[in-house]
């Protein structure tokens, strides 16, 4: 089948099985290799975009459901915004090891901060449960997400 | 409404090896006309979250996708003043948010715990009821209030006890060509009522190892009515009856509790796997009744 939708902006139709994974989809046919694959399997979040501005795993979503919406990856992260933010943080307090988890991280932070500013450190521990590290432990990413929602806090 | 009709063509990808015809249907009849035709071939796509690691599996037989999430009718929550109706498509995510799942406590509780944010925006009630897993958190809660589940048919529409619904392991009474539509249940009274869902599930998995909802009613310090339901300890989510019977006409009290806990073991059959032994589940299932009842004790205005 034909889909027709936004990634990161930019309209694009691909000819794909209905019943492909949403991560393929983007990785092999639209070359977005910032959408990492993991498990593949909904365990680990490597896979997360952002689906109409939540926060999803793309390896649980059928591919025939992206047409008309939009996908958003951490390369599709405007420059200025909360998502930007983000990624700083993750730089300012080294947040990642290897880097492959990080776009997950990212993406589901910014979805939560999005719903919840002010979100404490459990909250969003809990946010983040869906994504898996093994290189940091955690702490420094919570870090990271933790100095954005105090600063966001702060603003207000 | 529209009905989007799509067949693929040419090679199948990597995964898609079943080069099968997708449908997202506007209204309940046009998706039982469609499974209708299939006869037996289709699946059901909601969220798809327990569905596509099966499609990737190659566990799923299927060469149609009857895709229910642009039904209108199938989303969304209605109350009115005893009687909550909780549609087949709406999300974990949508229900913990809903004013339902403060007021009823145990829902809410269900719906925060259940994989990870991700899944929750994605995952739908009627998916969790359909799939038929005893250890999906959800329907312990829908248990222990008593649910009853909506299906659309080729013969018009029926609704049956979510207990006589799961009939086994991954086994539900719904028929090939039957849609799942919608979960109701009487909404406890206001006051003298309380629940809870208390579970355990080990660090790093997003399943129940053991999970226990509890609905109570008091009237002067004695236990009006009480129902309790466990997910992951038996081939579905069951009611703990002789707890129930155990604490009914009693008094509220953390000792009558706790001597109704124990007794959860008559009712639950839990199996060694991954998650933990049968012995370490039905000791776990009963401190987890425990709990859940002095919650909902708690909640109803009672002080154990």
């Amino acid at each position: 089948m034909r889909v027709t939708f936004e990634l990161d902006g930019e309209e694009r139709t691909v000819e794909t099985p209905p019943d492909r994974s949403l991560r393929e989809l983007l990785r092999e046919d639209c070359g977005a290799r910032s959408v990492k694959s993991g498990c593949d399997g909904g365990r680990c979040g490597a896979c997360t975009v952002l689906l109409d501005g939540d926060a999803v795993k793309a390896c649980l979503v059928m591919a025939a459901k992206v047409d008309g919406r939009s996908v958003t990856t951490v390369e599709g992260i405007a420059a200025g915004s909360l998502g930007r933010e983000v990624q700083d943080a993750f730089e300012d307090h080294s947040a990642l090891q290897c880097g492959y988890c990080t776009p997950g991280f990212v993406l589901s932070a910014l979805a939560h901060l999005d719903d919840h500013p002010d979100a404490d450190r459990e909250a969003l521990r809990e946010a983040l449960s869906g994504n898996v590290c093994r290189c940091t432990g955690y702490e420094t990413i919570l870090d990271a997400v933790e100095a954005v929602a105090e600063r966001r806090a702060d603003a207000d | 409404m529209t009905e989007v009709s799509t067949v693929t063509e040419g090679a199948a990808g990597a995964t898609g090896e079943t080069e099968a015809d997708y449908y997202r249907p506007g209204t309940v009849a046009a998706a039982c006309r469609r499974l209708r035709e299939t006869d037996g071939r289709a699946r059901v796509v909601a969220g798809g979250q327990t569905l596509m690691p099966l499609v990737r599996q190659g566990l799923v037989d299927a060469d149609t996708f009857v895709d229910v999430s642009a039904i209108p009718a199938l989303s969304g929550v209605a109350v009115d003043d005893d009687r909550a109706t909780v549609g087949a498509t709406t999300t974990y995510a949508a229900l913990a948010d809903h004013d339902l799942g403060d007021r009823v406590a145990a829902l809410g509780e269900a719906c925060s715990v259940v994989a990870d944010r991700q899944v929750r925006t994605l995952g739908t009630v009627g998916g969790a009821v359909a799939h038929g897993d005893p250890t999906f958190d959800l329907l312990a809660p829908l248990r222990a209030l008593d649910a009853a589940v909506g299906l659309a048919g080729p013969d018009g529409r029926r609704h049956l006890p979510l207990g006589e619904f799961l009939v086994g392991h991954l086994r539900t009474d719904r028929r090939e060509n039957e849609l799942v539509t919608d979960v109701t249940f009487d909404r406890p009274g206001p006051g003298r009522s309380g629940s809870a869902y208390e579970r355990h599930a080990a660090a790093g998995s997003g399943r129940a190892t053991a999970g226990v909802a509890a609905v109570v009613t008091l009237a002067d310090g004695t236990v009006a009515t009480a129902r309790v339901a466990c997910s992951a300890v038996a081939d579905t989510p069951v009611r703990a009856h002789a707890v129930e019977d155990a604490l009914v006409g009693g008094p509220a009290t953390e000792g009558a509790v706790a001597a109704a806990s124990e007794r959860v073991s008559e009712d639950i059959d839990p199996i060694d796997d991954d998650a933990g032994s049968a012995d370490y589940k039905r000791r776990l299932a009963g401190t987890l009744v425990e709990r859940s009842l002095l919650t909902a004790v708690g909640r109803a205005g009672g002080s154990p």
